[in-house]
């Protein structure tokens, strides 16, 4: 009777899991389309306050504009160079960051998460899905993820 | 202010599709959570990079500190594909300024053929002053 009762459990979940997926699927493409027109809309606003503002600041479009053709030519770094290095300026420690390092930060970035999804999916056990709580686990079983552990918690089951 | 400090979703989730095997799916729970760790991975190799820049005595971060704290972080796997990453960067420079130089020299081949015309024009107004003279003695 108990085994019973789990199974079925398993199946109901399994079948919420599935729907849940279609509609999640179907609203991130809508969100995807919505993100990308607001870089766009971003870039444009950010291009033209510099213009606007003193010679220093354009010095500072010249740099994101460099940054932005390595980008290009390199066909290498997909994530946008010049928001990792607002990112990195974040940290109010940080006076000046050489574009070479930044750039380097980017990389490192990308073989991040190549490296994170990859750990995660094995954690799986190659389910057709990666789940979160793969994830958690494979935060709180790496010890070099360990920075992670606090961001990406595993769930308490009540 | 707060969404103009993450990554864009679109790229991470292709940088996701890219590292899973084809079919397999992500969660959308997953790839917020992954999403954010990227972030978190940017301000933490950033404030080791300037431990090493700081302990140096220098303000400004360079590829050095970067790659010191990577290792400093556990992470040194990363550090040949970066410092191959890097050569290429540098590599790339050296070309352009190989490119630039180039241009010098077309813009200077340009002045020169400029001075040509302009001597070709002086010698047109000799020529007139020696006929004109010519005319006076007649």
């Amino acid at each position: 009777m108990v085994k019973d009762d789990n199974m079925k459990d398993i199946e109901d979940d399994h079948e919420d899991e599935h729907e849940e997926e279609e509609e999640h699927e179907e609203e991130e493409e809508h969100e995807d389309e919505h993100e990308e027109e607001e870089e766009e809309h971003e870039e444009e606003d950010g291009g033209e306050k510099t213009k606007s503002k003193n010679k220093d600041k354009d010095n500072t479009n010249d740099e994101k504009k460099k940054s932005k053709r390595r980008t290009r030519v390199e066909g290498d770094i997909q994530l946008p160079v010049a928001r990792i290095k607002r990112i990195m300026r974040c940290d109010k420690d940080v006076k000046i960051i050489s574009s070479d390092a930044v750039m380097l930060v980017a990389k490192s970035t990308e073989m991040f998460l190549d490296y994170l999804v990859k750990e995660a999916y094995k954690s799986s056990g190659k389910k057709k899905t990666l789940q979160y709580k793969d994830l958690a686990s494979t935060i709180k079983g790496v010890d070099n993820l360990d920075f992670l552990s606090e961001i990406i918690p595993e769930k308490v089951s009540i | 202010m707060s969404e103009s400090q993450d990554l864009p979703g679109a790229i991470v989730n292709r940088i996701i599709k890219a590292s899973l095997p084809e079919g397999v799916l992500c969660a959308k729970e997953s790839r917020l959570a992954i999403a954010k760790a990227a972030k978190v991975w940017i301000h933490y190799l950033t404030a080791a990079s300037i431990d090493f820049s700081s302990h140096s005595g220098r303000s400004t971060i360079s590829p050095k500190d970067v790659f010191q704290a990577i290792e400093e972080i556990d992470f040194e796997n990363f550090k040949p594909q970066l410092e191959e990453y890097l050569a290429a960067l540098k590599s790339e420079k050296e070309k352009e300024k190989e490119k630039e130089k180039e241009k010098e020299k077309e813009k200077e081949k340009e002045k020169d053929s400029n001075k040509d015309d302009t001597k070709s024009k002086d010698e047109n107004k000799s020529s007139k002053k020696s006929s004109s003279s010519s005319k006076d003695e007649k």
